[in-house]
């Protein structure tokens, strides 16, 4: 009886152990659900359940043009926001500046990041490559997404940091706007 | 009377069994982290090329700290109100930037005062968080590191182009600054 009591302690131990030594990946809630797609993306689909607010979207390049796009889950742009704007002009398409903090509402958005490889006024816009991480909760029991955007694959171009977490696993895109 | 020696056995176990899930909770394992978590340790099996150190607040002055775990040196000391090498000090270099770290491990510190800078207030460390690193849509892993302040405003990012070869250290030190 009492080796019958110790063995199942024992498994129950180990089997405790091994969960909570298990790597804290099998904690993260996957962001991504296109991750084996051999086209780079250009754009992120992400869905929030409730209201996110104090959304840093921060361009990291200098002396050219950098904007973010955000568009709603039926394609209407809400966020155009440029480092170079500088006020609303009539026939402008940009509508705020870079660097800026917004909220969004509960709902779907679409997400791009953009630039030219030149000082503005000049060239065709691109979009960078998207990134996305989200923390895991530890010491301060508030997630993070950090969604990124980066040239030629590595180099960072913008950060979008958010307090919270997406509702459902983010979606690449590999659209991109054409801005103006 | 039997029963005494399994009780205290499994009562053995159960300690054992809860200071094991304290060192799980500092893996990140657990939502429940009983440091302030103001560092946290991360390993690189190469050299780390265009990591992002990017401030997030105006106004204030804000710091980030790398220190070299192999002789405990500060191999980044970056501040967003750095002008230059004359000013004397601690700090070295301007936030924000980009810098490259060597193979090996570093502790990350975000720090800022929650006045305009040369004030006499003491530098505050955030409470770190950090992504394990996933695959991202591109097909390369990155590592993402965020200072909190308070419950919900995030401080400082660094975005890391490379994945810890060890799971992320917490620790509750945070550097005086100067």
């Amino acid at each position: 009886m009492m080796k019958k009591l110790l063995s199942a302690a024992m498994i129950a131990f180990s089997t405790f152990t091994a969960f909570i030594t298990t790597p804290a990946s099998a904690n993260e809630i996957p962001i991504l659900s296109l991750s084996e797609s051999k086209t780079p993306f250009t754009g992120i689909k992400m869905c929030l359940k409730s209201k996110a607010q104090n959304i840093s979207l921060v361009p990291l390049t200098e002396y050219v043009e950098s904007a973010v796009l955000i568009l709603n889950e039926a394609g209407t742009p809400i966020i155009k926001a440029n480092n170079y704007f500088t006020g609303p002009s009539p026939a402008g398409y940009w509508t705020s500046k870079l660097p800026r903090v917004v909220d969004l509402d509960a709902g779907c958005y679409y997400i791009y990041f953009m630039l030219k490889p030149t000082p503005p006024g000049t060239s065709e816009w691109s979009c960078a490559w998207v990134q996305a991480t989200t923390t895991l909760t530890t010491a301060a029991k508030t997630r993070v997404t950090t969604l990124s955007g980066s040239a030629g694959g590595s180099y960072p171009t913008h950060v979008m940091l958010f307090p919270g977490e997406p509702e459902t696993n983010a979606v690449g895109q590999t659209d991109c706007w054409r801005g103006y | 009377m039997k029963h005494k020696p399994l009780s205290a056995i499994l009562t053995a176990g159960l300690l054992a069994a809860s200071s094991i899930w304290s060192v799980g909770a500092a893996y990140g394992a657990s939502s429940d982290y009983p440091l302030k978590a103001t560092g946290v340790e991360l390993c690189f099996d190469d050299k780390t090329h265009d990591i992002a150190l990017i401030p997030n607040f105006d106004l204030v002055e804000m710091g980030v700290v790398i220190i070299d775990k192999k002789d405990g040196k500060a191999v980044v000391k970056s501040n967003t109100h750095y002008k230059d090498k004359t000013t004397g000090g601690y700090w070295t270099s301007k936030l924000p930037q980009n810098v490259t770290l060597d193979k090996g491990c570093y502790t990350f510190h975000f720090m800022n005062k929650s006045t305009p800078p040369n004030t006499s207030f003491y530098w505050v460390c955030a409470r770190m968080n950090v992504s394990n690193g996933l695959k991202n849509l591109n097909h390369k892993a990155s590592t993402t590191v965020t200072g909190l302040i308070g419950a919900r405003a995030i401080s400082l990012a660094a975005l890391i182009p490379n994945v810890s070869s060890s799971t992320p250290v917490f620790t509750n030190t945070c550097p005086s600054g100067l």
